[in-house]
């Protein structure tokens, strides 16, 4: 590819992914153009950008997902190239390859890559001709013999999982400790699978305890060059979708950090890999770590790579995107103290992180050195059921975990969002959490160290509480109304005997 | 002096009014007046309320903001939403989110959202933990099952409607003669 430069450029995204690639667009000197939906008419994005167009309605297939649309204003508006950001069309090769058929340069991987990297099977295929360690496993057809089972599963190691090869939700699932059940377990599998699905095939795999999510961030230009730029653990999930990450990883040595980077780097090239992608992988409490997926676009926690290298991915992933070569190489990245991300949802912790909706009466965000927010609201932001409900991204940098994890109790402490009910709670109680702070992290830390979501209110939170109740005035609610008695110090006391009525109507009484 | 306790949580505060002002017996014991001496003036931003509550020579930031059935409420670090006082009488545990509806055969929305699918129609006998409606918000799908066995006896959604948080969808009749669900 030789030098293809630009010089605008359209995000098919909403929220803050889609403000902080604007951002880095515009940070280069060059126009960044903006697509929103109707539910997004007053959206920060659509107000950041140089150009924004309107996507009629307000679903996502109607709008962000509907590339005749997107396309058409795309040329339109004289677009060179498009940035996806994730999530929506970003792994979609089928986009990619349309907009490479309308002249467009997409800012990712080639769609062979999308489509190679998308398929689990094939993706697991190439990694092990990239000699990257994938889960140890063994496919077992109709005729399969048991005794060859047993030793091949003995070479695996126990604890492992007996798994349905047409499998999900978990139907024909076996978790084996001992030798002597898994012939009974293999059996039992088959016919659930068979009798689930129409098909008794199912797989032997080894199973890993209490793991570690640990990803690796890496960067390929189209001169053949490929580096890495460390790692980011992701343990900390709920429903399967990570909450916290951080990097470094309390959990990696130099020489194992080394060891998964240079995995990373030889499975990006081996398949031609080019732009921003993360490797993922699950790390086992010995230190074994196995290939999971490789993600064809840049990840919701970039920013903690950001700031523990300094360097600001969305401008590599536009240099590259332009024939340029990576900006440093292998040996000039570096990384520097540590850096934690907390994703703020609009979501009932209290009740099975349902999403909530309404509006943002109030928005403030916590400011101070080495606390960045990627913000997608602000006051008078409606929440809709239309779009994932993240909000906003808290990154936080110290010089260690621990000076980071100061900072980010005290961000969150600081983040002021009232008229929907968020995550910020929760997360707070999680950052304190004495296993967290230790780095006794794994996927399943939230199932194993429930989170407190109850709020015990403190004294200031009480009787604010209650004059809110009873004396809202005291808080300036009426201060239009009764502007002329203001300064009048005694306001909180008058009408205090109303309180027991009030109370007693919405609170539960006890005397 | 009239004295009553009030409750956020699982935790109890008691309060009275008495000459000087008014008091508060918190959790952990403390007791806070709140009279003229311990309200900082307050500044407003728009729709909204910035000030600072100073309690026992100690000053909080506090943030408030109204909507039409809620206040919200932010104190430094912590956030609680409450329902807005209302002067009509006999409301009394309004600020109960309806939890118990679903044992009474009423089925409501448990997150704002659209419908997917209908499962039941009128005159259609359920049993308990049947399917009845199927709503999706923000990606995510949640089954609406019935918690009694009975015959279904209005429908008040189709698919693709679009419902708010508590809205009624399906009401279940309980069956006459039936073992308690469990």
């Amino acid at each position: 590819m030789s030098n293809t430069r630009f010089s605008k450029v359209m995000v098919v995204n909403r929220g803050e992914i889609a403000l902080r690639v604007i951002r880095g667009i515009q940070a280069v000197g060059l126009t960044a153009v903006a697509v929103y939906s109707d539910a997004d008419t007053n959206s920060l994005h659509r107000k950041q950008a140089n150009e924004a167009y309107r996507l009629a309605g307000d679903s996502a297939t109607d709008t962000y997902l509907n590339m005749d649309a997107i396309l058409t204003i795309a040329k339109q508006a004289g677009v060179h190239a498009i940035h996806p950001g994730y999530g929506f069309l970003s792994e979609n090769a089928t986009f990619a390859q349309r907009c490479a058929d309308a002249g467009l340069i997409f800012i990712g991987p080639s769609p062979k890559v999308i489509t190679a990297m998308g398929d689990k099977i094939a993706a697991k295929q190439a990694m092990t001709q990239a000699d990257v360690p994938v889960v140890p496993g063994i496919t077992l057809d109709d005729a399969f013999d048991s005794k060859a089972v047993a030793k091949d599963a003995k070479a695996i190691g126990y604890p492992v999982l007996v798994k349905a090869a047409a499998g999900g939700g978990g139907k024909g699932m076996r978790l084996v400790y001992q030798p002597e059940e898994l012939e009974a377990a293999i059996d039992s599998s088959r016919r659930e699978a068979a009798k689930a699905f129409g098909d008794g095939r199912v797989f032997v795999e080894k199973y890993i305890e209490r793991p570690r999510h640990v990803e690796i961030q890496v960067m390929g230009d189209h001169h053949g060059n490929v580096v890495h730029l460390f790692e980011r653990e992701c343990s900390i999930q709920r429903r399967h979708q990570k909450i916290v990450e951080e990097s470094p990883s309390p959990a990696l040595s130099n020489e194992l950090r080394e060891v998964m980077g240079n995995a990373a780097v030889a499975a990006a090239k081996a398949i031609g890999y080019t732009n921003a992608g993360t490797v993922e992988f699950i790390l086992a409490p010995d230190g074994s770590f196995y290939f999971l997926e490789v993600n064809t676009r840049l990840q919701v926690e970039h920013p903690v790579t950001e700031l523990v290298t300094g360097v600001d991915l969305v401008r590599w992933q536009l240099l590259i995107a332009q024939g340029e070569a990576l900006p440093l190489t292998q040996q000039q990245l570096h990384q520097r103290g540590h850096a934690v991300e907390c994703r703020i949802y609009a979501e009932d912790p209290a009740h099975g992180f349902l999403p909530a909706t309404g509006t943002l009466h109030y928005v403030q965000w916590p400011q101070g050195p080495n606390i960045r927010v990627d913000a997608g609201v602000e006051t008078g932001s409606e929440v809709g059921i239309h779009y994932d409900p993240m909000l906003t991204k808290l990154i936080v940098w110290g010089e260690s975990r621990a000076v980071a994890l100061q900072t980010m109790e005290q961000a969150l402490q600081e983040t002021i969002l009232l008229g929907v009910t968020t995550n910020v709670g929760f997360l707070l109680n999680l950052i304190q959490h004495p296993e967290f702070q230790l780095g006794n992290i794994h996927t399943h830390f939230l199932t194993e160290h429930p989170i407190e979501t109850a709020t015990h209110p403190s004294n200031a939170l009480w009787s604010i509480s209650a004059l809110a109740l009873t004396e809202p005035s005291a808080l300036g609610k009426v201060r239009q109304q009764s502007s002329s008695n203001r300064g009048d110090s005694a306001t909180p006391l008058k009408g205090l005997h109303h309180l027991a009525t009030d109370l007693a109507a919405h609170w539960r009484l006890h005397a | 002096m009239t004295t009553s306790s009030i409750t956020i949580g699982s935790d109890t505060a008691q309060w009275a009014t008495t000459p000087s002002g008014w008091e508060l017996t918190l959790p952990n014991g403390t007791i806070a007046l709140i009279g003229k001496d311990s309200i900082a003036p307050l500044t407003t931003e728009g729709p909204t309320q910035k000030g600072l509550i100073t309690l026992q020579g100690k000053q909080w930031p506090y943030a408030v903001a109204y909507s039409t059935t809620h206040i919200f409420l932010w104190v430094a670090g912590q956030t609680i939403t409450l329902p807005k006082p209302q002067n009509t009488k006999g409301r009394r545990g309004s600020n109960n989110t309806g939890d118990n509806s679903q044992s009474s055969g009423l089925v409501s929305a448990t997150m704002p959202g659209n419908i997917v699918s209908v499962a039941v129609a009128v005159g259609q006998p359920v049993t308990s933990g049947d399917v009845l409606v199927v709503m999706e918000s923000m990606k995510m799908e949640l089954s609406l099952t019935s918690a009694i066995a009975g015959t279904i006896t209005t429908v008040n959604v189709a698919e693709g409607d679009k419902v708010s948080i508590g809205q009624v969808l399906v009401e279940v009749t309980p069956a006459v003669l039936e073992e308690v669900a469990s």
